[in-house]
């Protein structure tokens, strides 16, 4: 397998957390709990996000939580199933409760269909989670200007999607992304409908800070091998960022001198 | 013999019943042998792990036990 590593420093910082792998993971729709954490590892990711429900007490081995501790991932939980800033609120409240975390991936999406993030109720629960002492990173729209509020009530990163979750369209929103990208203050982190480690990759040539990838590495015939494209991609295009991309022209611009030998 | 006003509802979908032994948030956990990380409302307001042993429960209340599931 093709390794590689930066020659240089390049830690990202979230609020007091540095990470060294630029991947985020989700944790859903893996066939089982061992070929997650299996993937997990592949990754190299150093986050992973989960959701929180109401137990099912019949079902006594549903515990996710087991494999990565053991594994000192960082924790992000999410607001999921939230409609509005008090169902996120309150979520946001039971997390910090049961995983002992005051990080919160802050996500309410009213339509269940497109799973569209509320920008309204986002940016009100946002400004009292902060408030409330937490680490938010709200998913939300492609929306530069709501970026910028979110960074304003005190976000320590945000998550504008590629495209709606789970859709594995790539990064539709990339001219959106370019401007938040610019714009940012606090990293970027791109989420959502990232399908093709290629996708992975062209989020972090643009200079996305980090991407969340969950549906593309767990619905894959093979996730373990999955994971590690995405881990390759992804330090694939931090490097590239790093180094610098030619210029895009809309004519062609000769690489040989092709003028002297004819002239 | 228990009445409904001795029952507690779990997660909107299953009773216990409250007695003198199994009163406190605590006791309920041990009843249902949950040992994993959760957290705990009743009637919707959080009740803080330190405060379980002394939360004692009520006929007619609504526990929700919430833990980690997968997610993205």
């Amino acid at each position: 397998m093709l390794n590689f590593t930066l020659d240089i420093e390049d830690k990202l910082l979230i609020a007091d957390h540095q990470f060294s792998s630029r991947l985020f993971t989700g944790t859903g729709k893996f066939a089982n709990p061992a070929l997650m954490s299996e993937a997990l590892a592949a990754s190299q990711s150093e986050l992973v996000t989960m959701s929180l429900k109401r137990v099912e007490l019949q079902e006594k081995s549903d515990d996710i939580l087991g494999p990565l501790l053991a594994n000192d991932m960082k924790l992000l939980p999410n607001t999921s199933g939230a409609k509005t800033a008090q169902d996120a609120i309150f979520a946001a409240q039971l997390t910090r409760e049961a995983l002992e975390t005051n990080w919160i991936k802050l996500e309410i999406h009213p339509d269940p269909k497109y799973l569209m993030p509320d920008p309204i109720e986002t940016l009100k629960a946002a400004e009292a989670l902060v408030k409330d002492g937490f680490v938010v990173l709200p998913y939300m729209h492609a929306d530069p200007v709501l970026a910028k509020r979110l960074e304003e009530v005190g976000c320590q990163a945000v998550m504008p999607l590629g495209a709606p979750i789970g859709t594995n369209k790539g990064l539709i929103s990339d001219d959106f992304l370019k401007i938040i990208i610019e714009q940012a203050n606090v990293p970027v982190i791109v989420d959502a409908g990232i399908g093709a480690p290629s996708h992975a990759a062209y989020a972090m040539e643009l200079g996305a800070d980090a991407v969340l990838v969950n549906t593309a590495m767990a619905v894959s015939p093979d996730p373990v091998v999955m994971a590690k494209a995405f881990a390759m991609a992804v330090q694939s295009g931090r490097s590239a960022y790093l180094a610098g991309l030619g210029e895009v022209n809309s004519q062609a611009i000769a690489t040989s001198p092709l003028t002297a030998f004819l002239d | 013999m228990s009445t409904n006003k001795n029952h507690v509802t779990i997660n909107n979908s299953q009773t216990i019943c409250i007695t003198p032994g199994v009163s406190t948030v605590v006791d309920v956990m041990i009843a249902l042998e949950i040992n994993k990380k959760v957290a705990i409302a009743i009637d919707n307001q959080i009740v803080r792990q330190s405060r379980w042993p002394k939360t004692t429960l009520n006929g007619g209340e609504n526990l929700s036990i919430f833990a980690a599931i997968a997610g993205g």
